[in-house]
């Protein structure tokens, strides 16, 4: 049983918008998770607990994810050792982990916090969008699009040009002060071997296997000449699709309710258990269909849509309506 | 317009049916069971201690899926307690969690763990914490 009492080491950490308690027995997680340790917690989502009891007689090292739902509850196992329990009715995590896991900051930064945030998002009002972000102007853009239509190429490619980064793939949104915002994990930005034939550079960086099993390079977006904010208040929501290979960009509107569809069809489906942050999930859905929403369709090298892009936002910025 | 369209599928598999389904008695506790698995079922009956006529002093919920997509290795036994919940791990796939408060038990059991071993050796973990948790602690504790 794992008592309050025993969880001597407590710190606070700011996870996308959401504030989360954690309570352990170790002080190596709080120094693992040091990058996360909130300063201003004023504008924080409601909180959450995370319970981490850390197994000292125990070495297994993470092995692989495993997940299953029921009702209120989620659970992830990494391995035999290493378990954690959502609970999205009572707003918190609890786990059990082997003294080996407990440094393992890749799998604190790149595969625990992500989940944690992903899993339990609903119950403190954090929706996960399956779109990049960035952000140009002081003004946020979302770029969503199925996986593998080329978020993270042209991701790095707007943030080549100027465009700052705050994630390539997953956004989590929040509302503050009745403002939308969008909140990256500063998670590596994930290209496709392809990806090289658009920036050369690469070949100096090694191929890796992703969390999917998918062969990438997975890489800080600051070392693909990137600069990262970890958050911003969206403005524009483009849905990205990639056409024939003819050299073109367009963009046509799209109305909200076309948007929120796509979006409530995206997201992950609740139990009705959970219907009050349902409702709370879509409202915040309801808030990001409201933005200027865009079909951003292009064929040929990403740098097409870059030139598009950028040819749009010059446009505003010089009073021209889209 | 292909860029809009999405769907999401049950990764979780939190929406497993279960369609076989049994009101059980053990010892004092009665259990509505609810499972994908007939041989869940049928052990679980098989395991039935009371016959009927004794009274049972708390109800409890159970949703056991059998998940022939889940991992098959391993077999040690990790346990998980805090607050109201408490949480077995067997291996790295099956899964199985009682909640006190909603006095309920939704698991998942991966295809080593045999509906015997689940009645024999993992339910009698979550009743036995679960009464604990029903009585009084003693005035000397």
């Amino acid at each position: 049983m794992i008592d309050d009492a025993a969880l001597n080491c407590r710190y606070e950490l700011h996870l996308a918008g959401a504030l989360c308690r954690l309570l352990t027995n170790s002080p190596g997680v709080g120094e693992t998770l040091r990058a996360w340790q909130a300063t201003d917690t004023y504008s924080l989502s409601p909180a959450f607990d995370m319970r981490v009891r850390v197994n000292h007689g125990a070495s297994a090292s993470v092995g692989r994810p495993h997940f299953r739902g029921m009702r209120h509850l989620v659970i992830a196992s990494f391995g035999e050792a290493n378990i954690f329990v959502f609970d999205l009715l009572r707003r918190n995590v609890s786990a059990v982990i082997s003294e080996t896991v407990v440094s393992d900051s890749k799998f604190w930064d790149r595969i625990l916090l992500p989940i944690v945030v992903g899993v339990l998002g609903p119950a403190v009002g954090v929706v996960p969008v399956h779109s990049a972000c960035l952000q140009i102007d002081g003004a946020g853009i979302l770029i969503a699009g199925a996986s593998g239509a080329g978020k993270s190429t042209l991701s790095v490619a707007l943030a080549q040009q100027g465009f700052h980064f705050v994630s390539d793939d997953w956004t989590y949104l929040t509302v503050a002060r009745g403002e939308l915002v969008a909140h990256g994990m500063s998670s590596p930005a994930k290209l496709l071997p392809d990806a090289v034939n658009y920036f050369p550079g690469l070949t100096q960086f090694p191929l890796c296997l992703a969390l999917n099993h998918e062969l990438a390079y997975e890489l800080p977006a600051e070392k693909l000449g990137a600069e990262v904010k970890l958050s911003c208040e969206p403005r524009w929501f483009f849905f990205l699709e990639r056409t024939a290979t003819e050299e073109r960009c367009q963009l046509l509107p799209v109305s909200a309710d076309e948007a929120q569809l796509y979006v409530e069809r995206s997201v992950e489906r609740l139990p009705t258990e959970l219907e009050l942050m349902i409702q709370a999930r879509t409202a915040i859905i309801s808030q990001l269909s409201r933005l200027s929403c865009w079909k951003l369709s292009y064929g040929g090298p990403p740098s097409v849509a870059v030139r598009g892009l950028q040819h749009f936002f010059t446009g505003l910025r010089q009073g021209v309506p889209a | 317009m292909t860029a809009m369209e999405t769907n999401v599928p049950d990764l979780l598999q939190r929406f497993a049916t279960a369609p076989h389904r049994a009101q059980v008695v053990i010892g004092t506790i009665e259990i509505a069971v609810q499972s994908n698995d007939p041989d869940v079922i049928a052990a679980i009956q098989r395991a039935c201690v009371s016959g009927g006529s004794e009274r049972y002093s708390t109800f409890l919920a159970m949703k056991v899926i059998r998940d022939r997509s889940a991992p098959h290795d391993g077999s040690n036994l990790t346990v998980l307690s805090v607050g109201p919940l408490t949480t077995l791990l067997v291996g790295t796939g099956s899964v199985l969690t009682l909640d006190c408060e909603r006095c309920e038990i939704l698991g998942f059991l991966a295809p080593p763990v045999s509906a015997d071993r689940f009645v024999n050796e993992l339910l009698p973990l979550l009743l036995d914490r679960w009464q604990r948790s029903e009585s009084p602690p003693l005035a000397s504790e």
